[in-house]
């Protein structure tokens, strides 16, 4: 198992990467893609589910479930956080969001991630390693969608 | 719309309605696909128990869908906008019985704010959080 002191020069190597950004992506949102999410997350609501009663309520158009923004983290942080360590296991450990308007079928995201911490603590079982990031959403109207800031840690699970 | 009106006599300390299901491996799978998430823990099965695990372990954000739809299903889209949530998980969940909830925690001029909760099937805590909504302002455009 990795100790602290072996993990400080992964430290470093990782901590220049705070204020890092990765490659803006571009996803074009089509209603199917929503409603794909809403029915893997249990949504009911219609605004989430169904087009014709959604191009009748408020947004004009379905719109995304809350949590929908977390599809643009995987693809944005694939080059800035890192699993690449001598640590076996890694596991998500908390999300934090602003969100602005209701992403809708039909807009155009760009999403951009930057790389915003890391540390080392020493936990019961060894060493655990912390990564956060930041990613940043916007709409086809420059309007803010959403800002998501994802941790994870990384550890050796002893298994 | 004031909050008042459209949450009359909602107080610090009620209860959402909670939200009880079965997530199986393949909702796993499911959710994999809606969100293009395929990080190995969550479908690699062998690989999980090569590292200790009993089985692979549920996406943290479909966890926190569930808890969102805690919040969604009582304050739907047409009446409510999440404007902020953030969670914790505080232990991994294996496929079985997800039961999610919530208490309101505060109540303001513009926006309420929801304590939510997720549970396994032994009642292990899972993942906590907070998610703050306002009334349905109207479309942005």
């Amino acid at each position: 198992m990795a100790t602290i002191t072996e993990l400080q020069p992964h430290l470093v190597r990782l901590r220049e990467r705070i204020g890092m950004t990765g490659p803006a992506i571009t996803k074009k949102i089509e209603a199917g893609s929503l409603i794909k999410f809403a029915r893997a997350t249990g949504q009911t609501d219609a605004l989430y589910l169904d087009e014709a009663a959604a191009a009748r309520g408020p947004y004009g158009a379905i719109i995304a479930a809350p949590t929908y923004v977390s599809i643009f983290c995987h693809d944005t942080l694939a080059d800035l956080i890192t699993f690449d360590l001598p640590l076996s296991m890694f596991l998500h450990t908390d999300d934090a969001v602003e969100l602005g308007p209701p992403i809708r079928a039909g807009d155009t995201i760009d999403a951009v991630a930057r790389y915003a911490d890391a540390y080392l603590r020493e936990g019961r079982n060894g060493p655990l390693l912390f990564q956060i990031a930041e990613v940043t959403l916007t709409n086809q109207h420059r309007a803010h969608v959403a800002t998501v800031r994802v941790g994870a840690v990384s550890f050796d699970s002893g298994g | 719309m004031s909050l008042p009106d459209l949450f009359a006599g909602i107080a610090v300390g009620f209860a959402i309605p909670q939200v009880a299901l079965e997530v199986d491996r393949l909702a796993l799978v499911k959710y994999a696909g809606a969100a293009d998430d395929y990080v190995r823990q969550h479908w690699d099965h062998p690989f999980m128990i090569a590292l200790g695990y009993p089985d692979v372990i549920g996406h943290g954000w479909l966890t926190f869908a569930h808890m969102c739809r805690a919040v969604t299903d009582w304050a739907p889209p047409s009446r409510a906008t999440i404007t902020r949530y953030a969670v914790r998980y505080h232990k991994p969940f294996h496929p079985g019985r997800l039961t999610c909830g919530g208490t309101v925690d505060s109540v303001e001029h513009d926006r309420l704010t929801v304590a939510v909760w997720a549970k396994d099937a032994g009642g292990s805590l899972l993942a906590t959080g907070h998610v703050t909504i306002t009334p349905f302002a109207g479309s942005p455009d």
